[in-house]
């Protein structure tokens, strides 16, 4: 038989009972399926702000930590992928390894939040949560996580209040917003922001689902959908499957002003490089971002580009700068089982060793 | 906690009726297997869809996070990889070659067959997904409409009495004659793609012709596609053609949507509703009034208040301004005559602004105390030279591969860039331990208001002609 394919007739016969096979105790499996939910570790309210709510983790046991540690997550999906469950929680890891951690949670935009700017979200609402963590603790400043827009969010922070910020890690953060390899960027570039949001108001999230998926719309729409009839007949990877898909599409509108803000002085503007980020009058200036920093990456991120990440080095005005390369994706850095392993030791032992 | 919501729990008679279709599915498989029958390769693929469908239809239960994963899996692996099923059945114990594989793959897809990106990607809906074709078809009616009244209206001059709307409804018709020229251009730009997503696929399939790499399942097949696919498209989605033509086929989608709201507030301000911009408005004054409250609150607790309150609210429809920072930093240090460096605003990468490690120009601007806002950050301390040299960058990059944490360590911090850093710190605006209370006040987040200063006389209110 002469050609690329060296499909028998048998072998066609072969996948095709695989794939009823898998069918068939699929129809089982999905009576099986348990609790997909997401959320694996306790948390308690400490602060709210409107929709905006600050947690504290609660471990099986006391942090060891003395400096709290607040992560804050991007506005565009809900922040529990940190948390997604048992064996698949950076929140968990790092619990486990001493740190007291809180995350801010920042709701859903409804239409009387269209009106949310940055300086809000960055100002009011991280400011405003990072306040309460000093009274609380009573000390003058803490640690800050952020990732992927609440990293750039948390760049900002740390620029316009340096002295309450103790160390700071971003993970996954786009910092230079114009590599090449970066599709979203390239789509935001020319189109017409204020026409956008004046029309839209909010941006849904079905749109930035949308978005999203369009990135890799072949591998994330059509070949992930069809891989599924691989594990239907295992529960456990079925009830992932699921909680990962209830993430995806759990997405919420995005506050209208804050998005063009953010496509203008980010996307467009490249501001962390160019400079004009402006934050409610202010003049946001990495240079100022003068405490540890640690920047986690992604080597096969196809959101934020590994070199938009890693121009962080060049512009934060800090001596005492770190990276971690993580081989996985934009995603599997929180829930891969190399994720696991690597991500929460690593921010530990960092933070550890700048705990004096 | 068990699923129990599953419509095939319901009975043996549906699992039953699974297996029917299961054999008629099978039945066809081995007609096509055969080459019994001219086209009943087709039929097995039809088969093959109404299996699938009807697993999925047993499948459903109770819990929506599960049936909107069925859908997608209908829609996706019963469409697609049926007919690359029906493809790999083609040439199951035949020679062939990759050129007709791939013109195989393009007639199973029908229609499609010639451009399949925009048909996968109108595939993509469903609960959680709303693209702009979406909007397209929901606003359909109104649209067609607009395409049976407006478009003979675009000729016609507008005057007498309903001139404004006769000027609206021209302007909406024009909208959305752009909106499908934009939808045009976008489609021909897939079409590209789909071209290209081809020849990758005939590539890798002759990649595949030597003896020992043979793909011998339909699904390694399928997924050579895909990775064919992808690959076009992202370097499509990636070219400035594809910013240009994207960003058209938005806008053109915004103005048509803010053409068909401006028709809605017409009536409703006609017929004396309150309008989505009425709505707006109320949403802004209450937001611009917390936030007109947070920093009076900043203000009076020591906090940092924004150097221009002109660029409050909407400051993001102002355009990104140029880098004041550099040049004045520049200036600040070239004006004490220090051997401060100043580096140029620079490219990608990097080097912003490394400015400003100069002693003198550290302490000028140190001892002016600039305090908080913009002035402080246009002085704003960078690496020093020293710590960190900008050149040498690129060069370590290269040379050493990136391996985990790569830790300049805390001890990095020399003596000389203790002195920036604490520079910075005193330029930088002041820290603000503030006490949040429970929200009191009626707004939908507690905003803290000082306390009103005490009337200048202390008389009894009586005194005063209160009572």
């Amino acid at each position: 038989m002469q050609g690329p394919l060296g499909i028998t007739p048998d072998r066609l016969a072969n996948e095709a009972m695989r794939f009823h096979h898998k069918l068939a105790a699929g129809l089982q499996t999905l009576r099986e399926v348990g609790d997909y939910d997401y959320g694996a570790t306790g948390k308690e309210e400490v602060w709210r702000d409107g929709k905006v709510v600050l947690y504290r983790y609660v471990g099986e046991k006391a942090p060891t930590a003395k400096v709290p540690l607040l992560i804050a997550y991007a506005l565009v999906n809900r922040p529990y992928m940190v948390d997604l469950q048992d064996n698949r929680s950076l929140v968990r890891g790092l619990l486990e390894r001493g740190e007291d951690v809180y995350i801010i949670d920042w709701g859903y935009p409804d239409r009387s939040d269209r009106y949310l700017t940055l300086e809000d979200y960055i100002e009011r609402f991280l400011g405003g949560a990072i306040d309460v963590l000093r009274r609380r603790s009573g000390l003058e400043a803490v640690n800050l996580l952020g990732i992927c827009q609440g990293g750039a969010f948390s760049l900002c922070y740390a620029a316009l209040h340096p002295d309450k910020v103790k160390n700071l890690i971003t993970m996954v953060t786009p910092v230079d917003f114009h590599t090449a390899d970066n599709m979203l960027s390239n789509w935001t570039r020319d189109m017409d922001v204020d026409l956008f949001v004046d029309t839209l108001g909010n941006v849904p999230a079905d749109m930035m689902n949308f978005c999203y998926l369009t990135l890799k719309p072949w591998r994330l729409f059509v070949q992930k959908y069809v891989g599924l009839v691989d594990i239907l007949d295992d529960p456990r990877a079925l009830e992932d499957f699921l909680r990962m898909e209830k993430w995806i599409f759990d997405s919420p509108d995005q506050a209208g002003e804050a998005f063009r803000q953010f496509i203008k002085q980010f996307y467009q503007g490249n501001g962390f490089i160019n400079g004009g980020v402006d934050i409610g009058g202010r003049e946001v200036d990495l240079g100022f971002v003068d405490m540890p920093v640690l920047n986690i990456y992604a080597e096969q991120d196809h959101l934020v580009p590994p070199d938009a990440s890693r121009a962080l080095e060049g512009v934060v005005g800090t001596g005492d700068y770190s990276e971690l390369s993580f081989r996985g994706g934009h995603i599997g850095i929180y829930v891969s089982g190399r994720a696991q392993k690597e991500v929460p030791s690593a921010i530990h032992d960092w933070l550890a060793a700048r705990a004096r | 906690m068990l699923n129990q919501g599953f419509g095939m729990g319901a009975g043996s008679g549906q699992a039953q009726d699974f297996e029917r279709i299961a054999r008629q599915y099978w039945a066809a498989w081995g007609d096509a297997l055969r080459g019994a029958a001219p086209g009943s390769g087709q039929a097995g693929a039809h088969a093959w869809q109404d299996a699938i469908d009807w697993w999925t239809r047993y499948a459903h239960g109770g819990r929506s996070g599960v049936n909107d994963a069925l859908e997608r899996f209908n829609s996706q692996a019963r469409d697609w990889y049926g007919h690359m099923q029906q493809v790999a059945a083609q040439f199951a114990g035949r020679d062939h070659s990759a050129g007709d594989i791939a013109q195989a793959w393009k007639q199973a897809l029908g229609a499609a067959g010639a451009n399949p990106f925009p048909e996968m990607l109108r595939s993509m809906r469903g609960k959680g997904l709303g693209g702009l074709d979406q909007w397209v078809e929901d606003a359909s009616p109104w649209l067609d409409a607009v395409r049976g009244e407006g478009m003979s209206w675009l000729r016609m001059p507008a005057f007498g009495v309903g001139r404004e709307h006769q000027e609206r409804q021209q302007q909406l018709a024009q909208s959305l004659l752009e909106y499908e020229e934009a939808n045009s251009a976008y489609n021909a730009l897939m079409l590209k793609a789909t071209q290209q997503a081809f020849a990758i696929f005939e590539d890798r399939l002759a990649a595949h012709e030597e003896p020992g790499r043979q793909i011998d399942t339909p699904r390694a097949l399928f997924d050579l596609w895909i990775d064919a696919a992808e690959e076009a498209y992202a370097e499509i989605a990636l070219s400035p053609e594809f910013r240009q033509v994207y960003a058209q086929l938005v806008d053109a989608q915004m103005r048509l949507r803010a053409g068909m709201q401006q028709q809605v507030e017409q009536v409703c301000s006609t017929l004396g509703m309150p309008t989505r911009t009425e709505v707006d408005a109320a949403h802004r004054k209450i937001v611009e009034l917390e936030r007109a409250l947070r920093r009076l609150r900043d203000a009076v607790e020591g906090g940092p208040m924004p150097a221009t309150p002109a660029a409050s609210g909407q400051g993001g429809a102002r355009p990104p301004g140029k880098r004041a920072s550099v040049k004045t930093a520049a200036a600040t240090a070239k004006s004490a005559g220090d051997t401060a460096e100043a580096e140029p605003a620079g490219a990608s990468g990097g080097a912003a602004t490394k400015i400003a490690s100069g002693k003198a120009a550290l302490s000028k601007a140190a001892s002016s105390k600039a305090g908080p806002g913009k002035s402080a950050s246009k002085t704003a301390p960078r690496k020093s030279a020293s710590s960190k040299s900008a050149s040498s960058k690129p060069t370590s990059r290269k040379a050493a591969p990136r391996k985990q944490v790569k830790s300049a360590g805390p001890a990095k911090s020399g003596g000389r860039n203790k002195a920036v850093k604490r520079a910075a710190r005193e330029l930088a605006p002041r820290p603000s331990v503030t006490t949040r209370r429970p929200p009191t006040n009626g707004f939908t987040s507690y905003i803290p208001i000082p306390d009103a200063p005490l009337p200048p006389d202390p008389a009894p209110a009586a005194k005063r002609g209160g009572r």
